[in-house]
């Protein structure tokens, strides 16, 4: 943070205070002479880089009130110009404070209307400035820093009395806002001098109150002094209550230390309280022009670029740490993983090698099995089936085979869906697809001579066959050409009677599922 | 004060400059820890997926354990019925040749086409190639029991995988000659062995 220092002008000297961190040092007093002058521009010269505030102590001070139609923006602002140029033609250093609204009428904006109304005490200090380069923020006026002594609850309407270096001023203040001041100059610093000052200027500030009807003439006036415990007893003996006016004492250094003030004051003139609590404090209006602040200006740029730089720096490392934070966290939790992903494969190894040692991998090893198995399930030869249907002949010994077509098939070839079906030793309807490798055979069979004449008892004795056939588990027997066909759809010839006769022949398919 | 804008500017280049630099060098930071953050969320990813596959690879591994020892088992059979022995055809005829006279086989005739592999498409399955070779064989039968016979003996006495394809056995007309064939069998059998591919 920059250095900040309080020059405190009075029509006698300059006095540059350094203030900082609630403390106020004196570093030098210049002279309103050329040599003053020119030892004030080296002072600026040496601390160029400090921010600067002019307090002017003055008695060539103005007020004035003045109430102005409610207006916003540039109609405001061109108001208050004209009514400064009106009231104090010939000075630049005045400001307009606003006192707020009235409550009745037109409710115009009241303005206390400041100057500073001699600018040629002004203008040799800031030509030295304006050589030096040296920022100054603004020029204050003292009336400006003194409401901060005003107890919490003040009284509607009352005096201030505060000694500096120039002089007793006294502040007017009416509901909390400051309407009035004035400096006296005392010609002795003695303490009996400045109570009796005191007395006085209360007096006739009263009346010139009075006068201006800021006050009700026949209301007694609480009038507070700003005095070191020291001045108390002849404040005492000199401002004595009366009708007009009812005397108060504020302690200067418990003001100074409810203010942050830690600058021990040796007297009752508070000049750097005053310089502190304009630190603490700067009024929202100053006196300086535009152009006396162009280094200020400047430095404000300067600075909002560096707050700005170092905020954006600030992030940015902010932003980075947090993600460092972050990747940190993503890293441990990508080794955690890769960590348990190395004992799971640790313990797949331990477990292969607890295995028989067998000279190929596991993967190679299950499709080679499972290959093997396939090949191994289709290799159990027509034995089974055979085997099946020899011990359904065994039942039906009228039945003869003369042809066994045996094969493995993986699809069941097509088959017309009315053809008789049984399966479990029940008539079924045949099936669309049977899927896997199945043990199938077509065979081709005859029924005895005798029982040509039989058509009813050959179709009963296929059935039963079939039937007796399909109840083995997992058999399907298909009849695929009956003995003798009554379907309507089919042609129904007789017999040759005069020829030999024939056996009646029949042919049904048998599949059964492989099982391992 | 009679600054001008332009020597205002100059007074500002210094500020101006640390904050561009500012800017930049957060800029530099801030895309360097984004692009670090990314690539750590991309490893983070890439060590869950081979933790979940590791995890997986072991918990099928442990679930599997009773098969693979059983597969184990099953290859050692394999290896031990000399299934991945090279054919050795001679050997085969040999015993066709004692299968049929030891059962009094009415006659045989065979034909044994040259060794092929079994799955054109898949020559190599589990470090092994799967051959085959095709046999057609002509029986004649006094009984269904002779070929089933030859079958199981063929299975039992050769090295190789026998696997029937297709048979057909037939009833022939009957015969007055007593010993007569009273059936013809015509099957193709897949002479299958196994050999290793490096």
């Amino acid at each position: 943070m920059p250095q900040r220092r309080v020059l405190f002008l009075d029509n006698s000297r300059l006095a540059a205070y350094r203030v900082q961190r609630g403390e106020v040092l004196h570093e030098a007093s210049f002279a309103a002479d050329e040599a003053g002058l020119a030892a004030f521009g080296a002072y600026l010269t040496e601390h160029r880089r400090s921010l600067f505030m002019l307090l002017a102590d003055t008695t060539e001070e103005s007020y004035q009130t003045e109430d102005i139609p409610h207006t916003t923006g540039k109609d405001r602002q061109a108001i208050i110009r004209r009514k400064l140029a009106q009231h104090f033609y010939g000075t630049p250093y005045a400001v307009a404070l606003s006192q707020g609204r009235l409550k009745s009428g037109r409710r115009d904006e009241r303005l206390l209307l400041m100057a500073l109304t001699q600018p040629q005490h002004l203008e040799p200090w800031l030509a030295e400035f304006r050589r030096s380069r040296a920022i100054l923020t603004g020029i204050y006026a003292l009336s400006q820093t003194v409401g901060g002594l005003l107890p919490a609850k003040p009284p509607a309407q009352v005096l201030l009395l505060t000694l500096s270096h120039a002089g007793l001023r006294q502040t007017f203040f009416d509901t909390g806002r400051m309407r009035f001041s004035r400096l006296t100059p005392l010609i002795h610093d003695a303490t009996d001098a400045a109570a009796f000052a005191a007395a006085s200027e209360a007096i006739k500030m009263h009346q010139y109150l009075a006068s201006q009807r800021l006050i009700e003439r026949d209301q007694p006036l609480t009038t507070l002094i700003l005095a070191h415990p020291s001045d108390v007893p002849a404040i005492r003996v000199h401002c004595q209550n009366n009708a007009s006016l009812r005397f108060e004492i504020l302690d200067l250094p418990e003001c100074a230390r409810r203010a942050g003030l830690r600058t021990l004051l040796a007297s009752s003139q508070a000049d750097a309280l005053f310089c502190h609590l304009l630190v603490k404090q700067p009024p929202a209006e100053q006196f300086a022009p535009a152009e006396e602040r162009t280094y200020y200006r400047l430095w404000q740029a300067r600075f909002g670029l560096r707050l700005a730089s170092v905020l954006i720096l600030a992030g940015g490392m902010l932003f980075a740490v947090n993600q460092g934070l972050d990747i940190l966290a993503l890293r441990d939790d990508a080794e955690q993983a890769r960590f348990q992903a190395r004992l799971d494969q640790e313990r797949y190894a331990a477990m292969l090698k607890a295995l028989p040692r067998i000279p190929i991998s596991p993967d190679d090893l299950r499709l080679l099995i499972d290959r093997y198995d396939q090949l191994a399930l289709r290799a159990q030869g027509p034995g089974p089936l055979l085997a099946q249907i020899s011990r359904s002949l065994d039942v039906f010994a009228a039945i003869g085979i003369d042809r066994v077509e045996w094969s493995v098939v993986e699809q069941m070839p097509s088959t017309p869906a009315d053809s008789p079906a049984y399966a479990g030793g029940k008539a079924v309807t045949v099936p669309q697809q049977l899927f896997g490798p199945h043990s199938q055979a077509d065979v081709y069979a005859r029924l005895p001579l005798a029982m040509v004449g039989d058509q009813r008892g050959q179709l009963a004795l296929v059935a039963d066959f079939m039937k007796h056939l399909s109840a083995q588990p997992g058999t399907l027997v298909i009849l695929i050409q009956p003995p003798l066909d009554t379907q309507s759809g089919k042609t129904l010839k007789s017999g040759d009677e005069r020829g030999a006769p024939e056996a009646p022949r029949f042919v049904f398919r048998v599949i059964r599922k492989l099982q391992p | 004060m009679n600054e001008n804008p332009a020597a205002r500017v100059r007074n500002l280049i210094g500020s101006l400059s640390f904050l561009l630099l500012s800017a930049l060098f957060s800029a530099f930071i801030v895309g360097a820890t984004i692009r670090a953050g990314k690539e750590a969320e991309r490893a983070l990813q890439q060590a869950k997926v081979q933790l979940a596959e590791s995890r997986n690879h072991l918990a099928r591994a442990q679930e599997d354990e009773k098969e693979i020892r059983a597969r184990i088992d099953r290859y050692r059979e394999l290896i031990e019925r000399g299934r991945t022995q090279p054919e050795r055809r001679l050997d085969w005829v040999e015993t066709l040749r004692s299968i049929k006279e030891k059962r009094r086989l009415l006659g045989m005739e065979y034909e044994i086409a040259p060794q092929r592999p079994l799955d054109p498409k898949r020559p190599v399955t589990g470090g092994y190639g799967f051959l085959v070779s095709p046999m057609k064989l002509e029986m004649q039968l006094l009984h269904e029991n002779d070929l089933l016979g030859l079958l199981a003996d063929l299975s039992a006495q050769v090295p190789a995988l026998i696997s029937v394809r297709q048979c057909t056995i037939e009833r022939l007309p009957p015969s007055p000659q007593p010993q007569a064939a009273q059936l013809k069998a015509s099957c193709e059998i897949d002479w299958i062995t196994l050999q290793e591919k490096l």
